[in-house]
C-alpha cells in the first residue's frame, strides 16, 4: 500500500459484518473508523476527511441511498456500497444516485480488495492502470488505441461501430467499476434513451462477439444482471 | 255477496229517505232543482259504493222523479211530451255519470295498492342492502310475504356442499328432496315457472343470475291460497330482490374468502423472506470469517486449510439454499409483478454461467443460441435463476467432466431453450416422476435442493408464459427444454 496509510470509514449496523469488514480492511493497509449508524458514520466521514466510504445500505436510521445523496452534496469522495442480493433496485439508485461500486454480500477479501483499488484508482487522477498517458489501454489479447481510436486483436484491426466505441471507451475509462445502464445510456446514447436499456443490450451483445474469444461466456465484458456492466481486464 | 246486499238496501232507503225529505216541496220548486237532488245521491253512490249501487241509484231515482215529481204527480201518466225528454235526459246523466264516478274511485283504489307495493319492496330492498350475512335474509323476507299476502313462509339456503337447509327460526314440515330438485334446476333453465306444489304448500326458486340462490316455501295453511300459474308480480319482484341479495352475498363471501387467502400467502413469503433474511447475515458473517482465517493461517497447517475449505464449500451451500428460498418467497409476492425488460438470451446464459462457475469447475458447458433469438421480454433476475438452477441441477446429478449443452432456436413463433447433460439421466421412467415432482411441490418449507430448486424454474417460466419438460435423450443424458413466447421486441436501430 501508499506510504501515508489511507483512511476509511465503514457504515454497517450488523456488528459482525462490521468487525469482519474492518478486520479484512485492516489487513490491506487501511486506518478504518467504523460506525454502526448513518448519523454516526456522516459524522465521521465530515471529521476524519477519509479516502473511501464503505457503506451498507440496509441501515437502521437512514436509507443508504439518502446517505450517498447527502455525501455527494459536498463530497467527491469514493463511495463503496455493501448489499445483500435481492436488492436490485436499491444498487441501481445508491449507483445512480453518486456510488462508485457495490459488493454482494457475502464477499470475499480478494473481492473487496480488487473493488476498493478499482474505486480509489478513478479518484486518483494519476497515470493508472484505467488511464494511460499513451491512450492506449489492454485487457486480453484486446488493445484499444484512444489517439488512434484504433481496437486491435494480435495484428488483427477490429472494426466496431461508431457506438460499440464509444461503449467500449466508456467502460475501459471505467474499468473494474460496474457502470449502470442508465449511466452508459446517458453517456452514449443521450438522456432521452435511459428508459431503453434494450438498446444498451443489443450493442453490447454486438460488442462481445467482435471482442470476446466466446460471446456467451465473456471473460471481460461481464455482465451484472439487473444493473449493468463491467470491464474486468484479467 | 252480502256486501253489495248492504249497499242495495243502503240505496233504497237513501232514495226513500231523499223523496220524503223532498216531496213537501213539490209544486214550489222547479222540477230542475229536484232533479239536482237526484243527481247528487246517484253521484255520492257511485263515489262510494259498488258499480252495481250506482247503477240501481241510477235507475231508481230517475223511476221515482217520473213517478212524483214529472207533472201529473204520482203516476207515470204524462201530459206533456218535454217531460219524457227530461226524464230521459235525467237517465242518461245519471248513468253516465255514476259510471265516471265509479271509474275514478277505481282509479283511486289501484293507485293505492300499488304505492302500498312500492313501498313494501323500497322497504325489502332496504332491509336486504343492509344484511352482510345469508341468514339474516329470513326476517325481512318472511315479514314481505306475511304483510302482503298473510301467508307464512320458509327460506331454505345452500350450505357450503350445496344442500339445502332451513334458514333461520323456523317450523314446519318440509319435503327436501322435492326443495333439491328445483334448487339443482339446469342453470340455463331458471325460471319462476319451475315453482312446484307438495300438499298444500308451494316450493319456488329465488333465482341468481347463473344459478339458484335458495328455495321459498310457502304454506298457506286452510286458508284457500290459490297460487296463480304466474306468480303475483309483486311476489316476483320480491323475490327477484331475495335472489339478489343472495347473490351478493354469495361473491362478498367469496371475496372474503380470496382477499383471505392472498393475506396468508402474502405473509408466509413475508415471513419465509425474513427468514432467509436473518440466517444469510450470520451464514455470511461465517463465510468472511472462514476466508480471514484461510488467508492469515500460514500454508503449512495444510490439514486446517482442507478443513476451512470444506467449511466454505458448505457455507456456499447453505446460502444458495437460502438464496432459493427467497427467490421463491419473492416469486410467491411478486408473481404478477415481474420486472420485466428485452433482454438478450446470449447475455442472460452468459451471467448465469458466470455465476455458476464455482459449482461448474470441471464441468464442460457449450452453448449455442441461434442468431435468430430476437429480444425476449423477461425478469433478468428470474431468468438467470433458472439457468442458475438448471446448471446446478447437473452439476448436482452427473459426475465431473460432463458436458453441458445449452441452446435456443425458434420453432414456430416461439423459443425452446434446452440444458442438456451428456450424465446418466434420469432414471428409467423417472422423467414424469421428476416432472411431476415439482408440480405437487408447492409447500416451499416441505422441500429441499433439487425439489425447490426446478420448483423455482417451473414457476418462472410459467409466470413468463412458458411451458418445461424434463426428458432423457436417446444419446444418453438429462434434458430439459423449455418454450418461451416471442412477443413483440421493439426495433434497435443498428448504427
Amino acid at each position: 500500500m501508499t506510504e501515508t496509510q489511507q483512511g476509511v470509514v465503514l457504515i454497517e449496523d450488523e456488528a459482525m459484518i462490521r468487525h469482519y469488514v474492518a478486520m479484512a480492511l485492516s489487513a490491506s493497509g487501511f486506518k478504518v473508523w467504523e460506525s454502526g449508524t448513518a448519523a454516526q458514520g456522516l459524522l465521521e466521514t465530515v471529521s476524519r476527511r477519509p479516502d473511501l466510504v464503505v457503506l451498507d445500505l440496509g441501515l437502521p436510521d437512514r436509507d443508504g441511498v439518502d446517505v450517498i445523496r447527502e455525501l455527494r452534496n459536498w463530497s467527491d469522495i469514493p463511495i463503496l456500497v455493501l448489499s445483500v442480493r435481492t436488492e436490485e433496485v436499491q444498487k441501481v439508485e445508491a449507483l445512480d444516485a453518486g456510488a462508485d461500486d457495490y459488493l454482494t454480500k457475502p464477499f470475499g477479501v480478494p473481492e473487496l480488495q480488487a473493488r476498493i483499488r478499482a474505486v480509489l484508482r478513478r479518484r486518483t487522477h494519476h497515470a493508472g492502470e484505467g488511464m494511460p498517458e499513451d491512450g492506449v489501454f489492454e485487457f486480453g489479447e484486446i488493445r484499444v488505441d484512444r489517439i488512434h481510436r484504433r481496437v486491435t486483436r494480435g495484428s488483427d484491426i477490429i472494426h466496431l461501430t461508431p457506438i460499440e466505441y464509444q461503449i467500449l471507451t466508456l467502460l475501459v475509462a471505467n474499468v473494474g467499476r460496474v457502470l449502470t445502464h442508465r449511466y452508459i445510456l446517458q453517456k452514449v446514447w443521450g438522456p432521452e434513451y435511459v428508459e431503453r436499456p434494450h438498446y444498451l443490450r443489443v450493442f453490447m451483445a454486438g460488442l462481445r462477439r467482435k471482442i470476446e474469444k466466446n460471446s456467451s461466456n465473456p471473460r471481460h465484458l461481464m455482465t451484472e444482471t439487473g444493473i449493468g456492466y463491467r470491464l474486468v481486464r484479467e | 255477496m252480502r256486501r253489495s246486499l248492504n249497499e242495495m238496501m243502503l240505496v233504497v232507503s237513501g232514495i226513500v229517505l231523499v223523496t220524503f225529505m223532498v216531496l213537501p216541496l213539490r209544486g214550489h220548486v222547479l222540477l230542475p232543482n229536484i232533479l239536482m237532488v237526484y243527481l247528487f245521491l246517484v253521484f255520492l253512490v257511485a263515489f262510494k259504493m259498488s258499480r252495481w249501487a250506482a247503477l240501481l241509484a241510477s235507475f231508481l231515482s230517475t223511476l221515482v222523479c217520473y213517478y212524483y215529481f214529472v207533472p201529473i204527480h204520482s203516476s207515470f201518466a204524462i201530459n206533456d211530451i218535454q217531460y219524457l225528454l227530461v226524464i230521459l235526459m235525467m237517465l242518461l246523466i245519471v248513468l253516465v255519470t255514476s259510471h265516471l264516478a265509479s271509474g275514478l274511485r277505481m282509479q283511486i283504489v289501484l293507485s293505492e295498492s300499488r304505492e302500498r307495493h312500492i313501498r313494501c319492496l323500497y322497504d325489502l330492498a332496504s332491509q336486504l342492502a343492509g344484511i352482510s350475512k345469508p341468514e339474516a335474509i329470513v326476517e325481512p323476507c318472511q315479514r314481505f310475504i306475511q304483510v302482503n299476502f298473510n301467508i307464512y313462509s320458509i327460506l331454505l339456503l345452500p350450505s357450503e356442499d350445496g344442500k339445502l337447509f332451513m334458514a333461520g327460526q323456523a317450523e314446519g314440515q318440509i319435503d327436501y328432496s322435492l326443495a333439491q330438485q328445483i334448487f339443482d334446476e339446469d342453470p340455463k333453465e331458471l325460471s319462476f315457472d319451475k315453482c312446484r306444489r307438495s300438499g298444500q304448500n308451494l316450493y319456488a326458486p329465488l333465482l341468481g343470475s347463473t344459478k339458484n340462490q335458495g328455495i321459498l316455501v310457502f304454506f298457506p295453511g286452510q286458508k284457500a291460497w290459490t297460487v296463480p300459474k304466474e306468480l303475483d308480480p309483486l311476489l316476483r319482484t320480491g323475490m327477484t330482490l331475495m335472489g339478489l341479495a343472495l347473490e351478493r352475498l354469495g361473491y362478498a363471501e367469496r371475496e372474503r374468502k380470496a382477499m383471505l387467502a392472498v393475506e396468508s400467502e402474502r405473509l408466509r413469503a413475508a415471513l419465509l423472506a425474513s427468514l432467509s433474511h436473518d440466517i444469510r447475515t450470520p451464514v455470511a458473517v461465517l463465510a468472511g470469517v472462514a476466508e480471514s482465517i484461510a488467508l492469515s493461517l500460514p500454508q503449512e497447517f495444510k490439514p486446517v486449510h482442507g478443513m476451512l475449505e470444506g467449511m466454505q464449500r458448505q457455507i456456499g451451500r447453505m446460502l444458495s439454499d437460502v438464496d432459493k428460498l427467497l427467490d421463491m418467497a419473492r416469486l410467491h409476492r411478486d408473481i404478477v409483478s415481474l420486472n420485466k425488460e428485452w433482454q438478450v438470451l446470449e447475455e442472460m446464459i452468459g451471467s448465469a454461467i458466470e455465476a455458476s462457475k464455482g459449482v461448474l469447475q470441471g464441468y464442460f458447458v457449450e452453448v449455442s443460441v441461434g442468431r435468430e433469438i430476437p429480444l425476449l421480454e423477461m425478469d433478468a433476475m428470474m431468468m438467470e435463476r433458472v439457468f442458475r438452477n438448471l446448471l446446478e441441477n447437473v452439476a448436482r446429478h452427473t459426475p465431473e467432466g460432463t458436458h453441458v449443452d445449452i441452446g435456443a432456436r425458434m420453432v414456430e413463433q416461439q423459443v425452446v431453450i434446452w440444458v442438456a447433460d451428456n450424465g446418466p439421466g434420469f432414471p428409467f421412467g423417472q422423467e414424469e416422476a421428476i416432472f411431476s415432482e415439482f408440480v405437487h411441490k408447492k409447500n416451499v418449507i416441505g422441500t429441499s435442493g433439487f425439489g425447490l430448486g426446478l420448483s423455482i424454474v417451473r414457476s418462472v417460466i410459467v409466470a413468463h408464459g412458458g411451458m418445461i419438460h424434463a426428458e432423457n435423450q436417446p444419446s444418453g443424458g438429462a434434458k430439459f427444454v423449455f418454450t418461451l413466447p416471442v412477443g413483440n421486441p421493439p426495433v434497435v436501430g443498428l448504427d
